[in-house]
This record gives C-alpha cells, sequence and structure tokens, in this order.
C-alpha cells in the first residue's frame, strides 16, 4: 500500500521544558483510518498541527503523499484537508462564500465545485443555511460547513482533530459514510478522538499516545487483541505510568 | 467581598498589551514581542512629549503661558473625542468575553463601567503625555503655581470622560439605528466617519471665523480657539482667572454625565448586543452563487469583506484617506494661491508649497494602513489560513492589496487637485503622479511587513489589533513623521528631496516585495 503520511522521528517542544511530541513515528497508508487516541494534554492536537504545516516542528520528518512538510509545504497542503475541532472560520462570510473561497484556493473547477457543494450540503443538511452569515450558525453548522469545505477538493489525506464533537448522531454517522467512501477511492484518514467506540468500529489502524510519546500502535486488531479497546487503552497508560 | 466592577476592570487591564500573556509563557518569542511593545510606546510617548514641550515653550515665549492648561486639556480632550470615534463601539458590545462575563453574577452597569475604565485609563496616559510637559515648561519658564498644578492636575484625571462618554454614546447610538440591517457594519462605518469630519470640521472651523480684532489680541484668541475646539475647557482657563467654581462644575459634569451614561446603557446593554449578534433566518443558496477564481483574487475579497464588515477596521483603515480626499476638495474650493499671494510671505515661499505634496500624500496615506493588522485579524481563524496551499507572498499581498488600493483611489486625483491648484511645473506633477502610487505600495506593503514582524492572534476585541497594536503604531507614526519631514525638507530644497524620497520609496517598495516571497507565518 502507498504511504499517504509518514511521520519520521517528530518532536515538538514548547519553551525549554516541555516536549509535547517525543520522537514519534507512524505511517499512514492509501485506506487507512487512522485513529490518534490519548488523553487530554497528550500531544494529539501538536502532532496533528504539525503535520499540517501550522505548527513549525523542532526535529523529525513528516511527508505528505511523497513531499517533506518542511521544504514543499505548499505540495502538502494541496492534497491535505484539516479540519480543527473548534473550526474558527470566518464569521464575516456566509457559508457558499466560504465554500468559494475555499474551492478557488484548492483550484477546484465551478462544475465539479457545485457538484460537491450540492452533494454535501444535503449531506450534512446545511444546504439551506448556505446563504446565512457563519456568525449565525452554531458549533455543529461550522463543523458541517468545515468538512464540506475540506471534502471540495478531494484530499488524498484528511486531518481531523475531535471530528465528532459537535456533531449530531446523523452528521456523523454520514461522516463515517464518507471516511468509508474516501478510502475506498485510495485517499487516507487521519484523527484524533476521544470517543474509544467510534475508533474501535471505524479505524482499521491505532495509535496511542501518552505525553507525547507513541505508547501503542499498529492495526486495531492486532492492538485490542480479544479486549476492548478502552480496555487496552486503559491498561496500556497503566503500564506506561511514570 | 471585592468589588466587582474591579475584578472585571482588572482582569482587562491585565489582558491589555499582552503583559500577563508575556509573564506566564515560556514562549521567548512572546516575551520579545512584549518587550518590542513597550519600547513601541515608550518611543510614541518620547515623541509626543517632546512635540508638546516644544509647543509649550512657543506658549511661554509668546507670553500665552496662562493658557497652556486649557490648551493642553482642550487637545486631550479633542484627540480622545477623535480616537474614540473611531474606535466605535467595539470596546463595550464586540468583545470575546461577552458571553462569560454576563453569564457571571455582576451587575450590567459594572460590566459598563468596567469596559469605559479600560478606555479611560488609556485616554488618561494618553493626556497626562500631553498636561504634565506642558505644566514642566510652564513652571521653568513663568515660576511654579500651586493653583495652575492643581487646576490642570484635576482637569487632566476628568478631562477624557466627558469625550470618551460623547463618542461612545454617538457610537452605541449608531450601532442600535443600524443592528437590524444586513450591512450594519457598512453604516456603522458611514455614519461613525461623518461623525468624525463633522467634529473635527465644528473644531477646526474657528480658526476661519477669527477677525482681524482678536487675531490682534492673542489672549482672546486663544479664549476662543480653546472654547471653539473643546467648550468645556473654557472652565479651566475660567478657574485659573480666578473662578474657582469653574472647575468643580467641570467635574460634577463629567462624572454626572459618566454615571448617566453608565445608566442608562445598562438598561439596554444586552439588547443591544443581541440585536448586533442576531443575523436573521436561514437563508440557502443558488446555483449561480457557486462562483469560481484565481486564489489571489479569493484572498482579496476575502480581506475586502473584512475591512467592509468591520466597523473600527473600517474607520481606522479609511481615515487617513477620507481626510486627504477632505483635503483636495478643500484645494479645489479654496484658491489657496491667491490667499498665498495676497499675503506678505516671502519670496520662493509659494515655490516651496509646490513641493510639500509628496510629503503630505504619504502624512495621509501613511495612517490609512489595514494592512498593519490584516494578519493580527485573522485570530484563531489562522490556522485556517496557513494550512491552506498558498505561498506566503499570495497571502501577504492580498492583504496588502486593500490598503495599495485605498490608498492609490485617494492619493492619485488629490496628487493632480494638488498640482493643478498649486501650479506644479512638470517635475511636480511626475513626482505626485508617480508618487502616489509609489508611496502607497509602500504603506501597504511596510504595513503587513510590519505585521508578519508583529503579529497577535490572541486578542478579545479588534480594537486591539486595529488601534492599539505595535504594527499600527509604528506604521502611522512613522508614517507621519517621514511626511512631515518630507514636507519641510521639500519646502527648503525643492523637488531633490521628494525625487530622492520617492526613490527611496520605490527601493524600500522592491525589497518588501522581495521579502514576501521568503517570508515565514508560521
Amino acid at each position: 500500500m502507498n504511504e499517504v503520511l509518514r511521520i519520521s522521528h517528530l518532536v515538538k517542544t514548547y519553551g525549554k521544558e516541555k516536549r509535547a511530541v517525543d520522537d514519534l513515528s507512524l505511517t499512514v497508508c492509501e485506506g487507512d483510518i487512522y485513529g490518534f487516541i490519548g488523553q487530554n494534554g497528550a500531544g494529539k492536537t501538536t502532532t496533528l498541527r504539525s503535520v499540517t504545516g501550522i505548527l513549525p516542528f523542532d526535529s523529525g520528518e513528516v511527508y505528505i503523499d511523497g513531499n517533506s512538510v518542511r521544504t514543499d509545504p505548499v505540495a502538502c497542503k494541496k492534497v491535505t484537508a484539516y479540519i480543527p475541532d473548534n473550526p474558527e472560520l470566518y464569521d464575516f462570510l456566509t457559508g457558499i462564500q466560504y465554500l468559494n473561497y475555499i474551492g478557488d484556493v484548492f483550484g477546484v473547477e465551478r462544475a465539479l465545485r457545485a457538484e460537491r457543494i450540492s452533494k454535501y450540503a444535503k449531506m450534512f443538511r446545511i444546504d439551506g443555511d448556505l446563504g446565512s452569515l457563519i456568525g449565525a450558525y452554531s458549533h455543529g453548522m461550522k463543523q458541517k460547513l468545515a468538512v464540506t469545505s475540506a471534502l471540495l477538493h478531494a484530499p488524498k489525506l484528511m486531518v481531523l482533530d475531535e471530528p465528532f464533537v459537535g456533531l449530531d448522531p446523523e452528521a456523523a454517522f454520514k461522516l463515517k459514510q464518507v471516511f468509508r467512501e474516501m478510502c475506498d477511492a485510495g485517499s487516507a484518514i487521519f484523527f484524533s478522538t476521544h470517543v474509544l467506540d467510534v475508533a474501535e468500529k471505524l479505524c482499521n489502524k491505532i495509535a496511542i499516545i501518552k505525553n507525547g510519546k507513541l505508547i501503542a500502535d499498529g492495526d486495531i486488531e492486532q492492538v485490542r487483541g480479544d479486549e476492548s479497546l478502552e480496555a487496552v487503552f486503559m491498561e496500556v497508560l497503566e503500564r506506561h505510568e511514570e | 467581598m471585592k468589588n466587582k466592577w474591579f475584578l472585571l476592570t482588572k482582569i482587562q487591564l491585565i489582558s491589555l498589551l499582552g503583559v500577563n500573556k508575556a509573564k506566564y509563557t515560556t514562549d521567548l518569542a512572546t516575551k520579545k514581542r512584549m518587550i518590542a511593545t513597550v519600547v513601541a510606546i515608550v518611543l510614541v510617548g518620547i515623541v509626543l512629549i517632546g512635540y508638546v514641550a516644544m509647543m509649550a515653550f512657543a506658549f511661554c515665549e509668546q507670553g500665552l503661558g496662562m493658557h497652556l492648561p486649557a490648551t493642553t486639556i482642550a487637545l486631550a480632550s479633542l484627540v480622545t473625542l477623535l480616537f474614540s470615534f473611531l474606535n466605535g463601539c467595539s470596546s463595550l458590545f464586540a468583545m470575546k468575553d461577552y458571553d462569560l462575563v454576563m453569564s457571571l453574577p455582576v451587575r450590567k452597569r459594572d460590566v459598563i463601567a468596567s469596559r469605559l475604565a479600560c478606555i479611560y485609563l488609556a485616554d488618561l496616559a494618553f493626556a497626562a503625555a500631553i498636561v504634565i510637559p506642558a505644566l514642566i515648561v510652564l513652571f521653568a519658564a513663568d515660576g511654579f503655581s500651586l493653583a495652575a498644578l492643581a487646576v490642570s492636575l484635576a482637569g487632566m484625571i476628568f478631562a477624557p470622560i466627558l469625550p470618551i462618554i460623547v463618542a461612545v454614546a454617538l457610537s452605541a447610538l449608531f450601532t442600535a439605528l443600524t443592528a437590524g440591517f444586513r450591512y450594519k457594519a457598512i453604516l456603522q462605518g458611514i455614519l461613525g466617519m461623518a461623525a468624525f469630519i463633522g467634529v473635527m470640521a465644528a473644531s477646526f472651523s474657528v480658526s476661519f471665523s477669527a477677525g482681524s480684532e482678536e487675531m490682534i489680541d492673542m489672549n482672546a484668541l486663544f479664549g476662543m480657539l480653546v472654547g471653539g475646539v473643546y467648550p468645556p475647557a473654557l472652565l479651566i482657563e475660567m478657574t485659573l482667572a480666578g473662578e474657582v467654581w469653574a472647575i468643580f462644575v467641570f467635574i460634577g459634569a463629567s462624572l454626572a454625565v459618566g454615571a448617566f451614561f453608565v445608566f442608562v446603557l445598562s438598561k439596554g446593554y444586552d439588547r443591544i448586543h443581541t440585536a448586533l449578534t442576531a443575523r436573521g433566518g436561514r437563508a440557502g443558496y443558488r446555483a449561480k452563487d457557486v462562483k469560481s477564481g484565481s486564489a489571489f483574487a479569493a484572498l482579496t475579497r476575502k480581506e475586502f469583506r473584512r475591512l467592509f464588515t468591520s466597523p473600527v477596521y473600517l474607520l481606522n483603515g479609511l481615515c487617513g484617506a477620507v481626510l486627504l480626499l477632505i483635503a483636495g476638495v478643500a484645494l479645489l474650493c479654496f484658491d489657496v494661491r491667491s490667499l498665498l499671494a495676497a499675503e506678505e510671505l516671502p519670496a520662493g515661499f509659494e515655490a516651496g508649497m509646490v513641493y510639500t505634496g509628496a510629503g503630505l500624500l504619504f502624512f495621509f496615506l501613511g495612517t490609512s494602513c489595514p494592512s498593519a493588522a490584516a494578519l493580527s485579524l485573522e485570530g484563531q481563524a489562522k490556522d485556517q489560513l496557513f494550512v491552506l496551499p498558498l505561498s506566503s507572498r499570495t497571502v501577504l499581498l492580498a492583504k496588502a492589496f486593500p490598503t495599495f488600493l485605498i490608498d492609490v483611489l485617494a492619493g492619485l486625483p488629490v496628487a493632480a487637485i494638488f498640482c493643478a491648484r498649486m501650479g506644479a511645473d512638470a517635475w511636480g506633477w511626475g513626482l505626485l503622479l508617480a508618487g502616489a502610487p509609489v508611496i502607497s505600495a509602500f504603506v501597504a506593503l511596510f504595513g503587513i511587513w510590519l505585521n508578519a514582524r508583529f503579529p497577535r492572534y490572541d486578542w478579545t476585541s479588534e480594537t486591539q489589533v486595529v488601534k492599539q497594536s505595535i504594527p499600527m503604531m509604528i506604521a502611522v507614526f512613522v508614517s507621519m513623521g517621514i511626511g512631515a519631514l518630507l514636507s519641510v525638507f521639500s519646502f527648503v530644497v525643492g523637488p531633490w528631496a521628494a525625487l530622492i524620497a520617492l526613490c527611496t520609496c520605490a527601493i524600500a517598495t522592491a525589497l518588501l516585495y522581495r521579502w514576501t516571497g521568503r517570508a515565514k507565518l508560521i
């Protein structure tokens, strides 16, 4: 399977002492739905932001579709979509203006753009709100708009930070469907979550991070074994308690 | 139990200028930025104090020292009034912590008073930078006077209250009136600009109404000037003339108006805020709303929308350009050359005036620099920008473009009017018509360069980045300084000064453009 994302010995330190990410390495291949789990403050968001080129990191390398995020960030970003846990979109734009803006930046041709906007806006039931200002949207609506915008350019890699927080059950179900469709088409999903049930049912690969270090990773069947992911997660955390 | 007003004010003050963040952060860049902010403020303060001291010295030399207290208080109050207009309501209604604060067990008037207290303290610092140096010069020249000290200090402490209340009340009124409109930000910007121009016109019209008798009697003239510019300052004059009751009227009126405003606003504060933030019903989209264009066009369109949906950003971004256009209209309406010819001016004065145009352009266009806040205004949405496949050049040029366009659209016609009305020769025409776009490009790129050097994304009110940020302060003051110096040098030396300055400007612009390709935004 072709690699879509390769993180190699990633290190990110805040200040002089706090190592938020400590020598982390993992690989996400085409077709993977890769779950990234850990406690609060474990380093998940720092890892995701470093991967997407938003946060400069101290050492290590990140490659997306063969391009280095350090040396060729624009090429990496062209094939990536990132949805943060709390999408801060532009309150002063309407939903459709925001989608046009993202579509223009990614060079999505008009007809294709219209088709995808129609498809995903209807899927997430925000088509009736795209003419309103984003400032009037609820958190969940902003999340849905962010997801719709991320799908406009059919990214090779989708990176999401807690994507299911704030989504209604129907939207969460639809999002999982979208993930599966994307992976069937050769893309990859890399997302962090606290909801272990979702990770268990959706992901084919899992990584567990604690205090910036990867303490478990691999196929979900290998990591979980015969137990539930929750039980394994608690056990692994205890084993690595300092 | 601590007074809640004090607690609310304290929280805002420790976040002012990023002081608390710099104190507790382990990020060296943040600490350095804090130090740079303090240095910038100190430098601006030194320049202001120097200017005030020179003015005070001139007053004392002319035997007008007794007018200094009232004049400085009038000046400080007028500037407070104008800056508060430009600030608009963003410190009262657009704070990001509104939901949090209003959910606490605090009275609305405490919330309003705490917001106003922060504005007051900033304006008091400004008033002190004007009044105290003038007092020192006055005492050095004319001897110490306890009365002058007491009245000046009392006037200084209470002077900012009335202008703040008037400006904020008007802004609140405009906000309330426009709350139900779709394009409320533009309407608020237009109303605010109209009020700003109206106040300036009213304040300075007194100089055109002075007759020849008043011009001879300087004391009477200054009394008229002070009263015309800021009438309450006359009470300071009256106190120093022996009518002690006047200072108590000044203090009492300031406090009464302030308290009344807080009381009245507290009755409708949450309703106004709700009306401001309510965006109406659902609205879908149509197929024709799906449009495509280039990434650069999309970015610049977004920047213009940002500018025109934020009253405080719009007002501050356009004020220099609007003032320049007003100056151009004034040039069209008044025959300056005839006025100059009627006066007994030294030979070469009129010719010298012709070449000051470049400096004047710089002075005004430099104060219209929205690019100095464009990056910071991304706020917490910055990740959404930095994750996009865009080069730094594309991002930075898109953010600088609105400034360039606004400045060049104002600068070119005014340059042409200036040349036509001042009888410029070919040199003059060439310099100004070429100079307007060069200066506009420089101002735009200089602003965005400053913002990239000193970004601030953790603001809670747009005012913090639009008016109180290092990039904006440096951009405005440097441009004004260059403009003033260039005007003086051009007047004295002739067109060569303007030519050298514009060539230097063009080179600097080219270097800044080159920098946009190498800049690191994260």
